[in-house]
């Protein structure tokens, strides 16, 4: 198995590098404008003709807030499941079509090994992408004298993670039904998967809490609570996002079980 | 002696397409079987087969006495057995070292010995990516992977394609060299010439179903190129001889091929009163497209 996870490794660390580097990025912008956007939001918060939205008073006194709103609640979420998509493409069925399959199946190995160890590897990236980027904004926020704890930036970091596990089960799922070669596996999973669900995302976000499309919203569990702590972690949330994503490998599995390569 | 592979009936269909049908193989333990077949004629489709990489449609395969249909013992059939598949695509993102140090991992019989002498003898750089590689060495590490598994099978798939004249002398050689240790080859080609220099035994494919089978010696002494000479006449109109393929009719003249003890082509030509009987050796290239023709 480890030399499994070696190979899975290889195949997609320039995805998980650049996945990296993509996010600290949007954490890094949002750090640096602060500056320009809190005396912004000070004088609409005193201008009583301002249209001011309900979380703004929060997010002009606390800094906890500020990055939650931005990052584990919008487009660094959005960002980090685009990547998750994009890193779930992979294993057998990518080298179906660049040739490679037939020398991975005369390895002595079995197809459902090839389907986990691609998961295991892409759950570790995915934690990985989720949790460096937030730590660089959490150090580099210090140089800006503004305070964003650490425990907050690994729990949001982790549910984020784990309850976005989800996008990467969905992921290998479409990858192994597809059986296309990477870029094309990419650009259709991107396509069809990735850029639909930032615009439902947007109409669930906007639905409120009386819309049964509340109940399909993965987001509002991948983001939790702006302050995060043991007694509001979203449990239920989480075991439907972890239950879902065993389905999508299960099926998986099965399904390259079945194929003929 | 129990053989090393054997299939009866194994067949698979794609669709309306029967790519193999009713195959039945029996190969020797160490013997060095080539599998002739012209491209499309079912050769991969059998080793896909046969490694687990495609379901038979029906019929039955076994390699160690072990069923290729069933994933567990697929896994011991394939630790057991080194392969080279026909497109000797591998890992384009790993370098040479990154994908040798991957392969012997799941071989326990891997040997370093072999390992080391081929790198060398094919000159491949380690550090090098793969997808830096030319398609001649990208085939010299695909057969590296393979022959260095300390396999007790090496199931390989047009193994000299892409390769150079002296790389292809180095391979038939190791090869022979391999078979000499007791392993066994059953190997698919086109290149004719070279399994005749290393097969012991020939099974040709044509449209999915075995036409030949037999070792490489029964074969040389039986088939013949016969040309019977009628001395000015015309051959009989009802001039028959069991067996023979290939028939050609010139003025006096009719030639064909017989896989039969030639003593009986003599015995059924004689009612005829043949003035002159020629008998000539044949090459298995032309057994190869005498056979195909004839099917």
């Amino acid at each position: 198995m480890n030399m499994l996870l070696y190979k899975a490794w290889l195949e997609s660390r320039q995805r998980f590098f650049i996945a990296v580097l993509s996010l600290s990025a949007v954490g890094m912008l949002y750090v640096y404008l602060h500056p320009i956007l809190i005396p912004q939001w000070t004088l609409a918060l005193h201008d009583p003709k301002a249209i001011k939205p309900a979380w703004l008073s929060k997010g002009v006194y606390d800094y906890r807030f500020y990055v939650w709103h931005f990052l584990f609640d919008y487009q660094f979420q959005e960002i980090w499941v685009l990547f998750a998509l994009v890193l779930s493409v992979g294993g057998l069925s990518s080298e179906y079509k660049n040739g490679a399959i037939h020398f991975s199946l005369g390895i002595p190995v079995s197809r459902s090994a090839w389907v986990k160890s691609r998961f295991f590897v892409l759950l570790m990236e995915g934690t990985l992408a989720s949790l460096i980027p937030i730590l660089v904004v959490t150090v580099s926020s210090r140089s800006f004298g503004l305070n964003y704890s650490l425990w907050q930036a690994i729990s949001h970091s982790m549910l984020l993670a784990v309850a976005g596990s989800v996008f990467e089960g969905l992921g290998i799922l479409l990858s192994t039904l597809l059986r296309a070669g990477y870029y094309l596996a990419i650009v259709v999973i991107i396509f069809g998967i990735g850029l639909p669900y930032m615009i439902i995302q947007e109409y669930v976000r906007e639905s409120g809490e009386t819309s049964w499309l509340y109940y399909m919203d993965i987001s509002h569990v991948m983001a939790g609570p702006w302050l995060l702590g043991w007694a509001n972690i979203p449990w239920a949330g989480i075991l439907i996002s972890l239950l879902l994503t065993t389905f999508f490998i299960w099926l998986s599995i099965r399904i390259s079980k079945v194929y003929d390569y | 002696m129990q053989p090393i592979l054997e299939t009866y009936d194994l067949s698979k269909s794609y669709g309306s397409f029967i790519a193999v049908k009713n195959l039945n193989l029996k190969i020797k333990k160490g013997s060095i079987c080539a599998f002739l077949g012209q491209n499309g004629a079912g050769k991969s489709s059998t080793i896909k087969m046969l490694l687990g990489m495609s379901r038979p449609t029906s019929g039955q395969g076994k390699i160690f006495g072990l069923d290729v249909a069933d994933e567990k013992q697929s896994i011991e059939i394939r630790t057991r057995t080194a392969f080279v598949a026909e497109d000797k695509r591998l890992y384009d993102y790993m370098s040479v070292g990154e994908i040798l140090r991957f392969t012997k991992h799941f071989f326990p019989g891997w040997r370093q010995d072999l390992e080391k002498k081929l790198v060398g003898l094919f000159e491949l750089p380690e550090d090098k990516k793969i997808r830096k590689l030319s398609k001649g060495m990208r085939t010299k590490l695909a057969l590296t992977l393979s022959l260095a598994r300390g396999s007790e099978l090496l199931i390989l798939d047009e193994p000299t394609e892409g390769l150079d004249p002296l790389a292809i002398e180095n391979l038939l050689e190791f090869v022979i060299m391999l078979a000499g240790e007791g392993i066994s080859v059953f190997f698919s080609s086109h290149q004719i010439a070279e399994v005749e220099q290393i097969a012991d035994h020939v099974c040709m494919i044509h449209k999915g179903s075995l036409v030949l089978d037999a070792d490489m010696d029964r074969i040389k002494e039986d088939f013949k190129y016969v040309r019977i000479t009628f001395n000015g006449n015309e051959p009989p109109l009802n001039f028959s001889i069991e067996g023979a393929r290939s028939i050609q009719k010139e003025g006096s003249t009719i030639s064909f091929i017989t896989d039969h003890n030639i003593n009986g082509v003599f015995e059924s030509a004689n009612p005829y009163h043949p003035g002159n009987i020629d008998v000539e050796p044949l090459s298995l290239k032309e057994i190869f497209l005498a056979l195909v023709k004839n099917n």
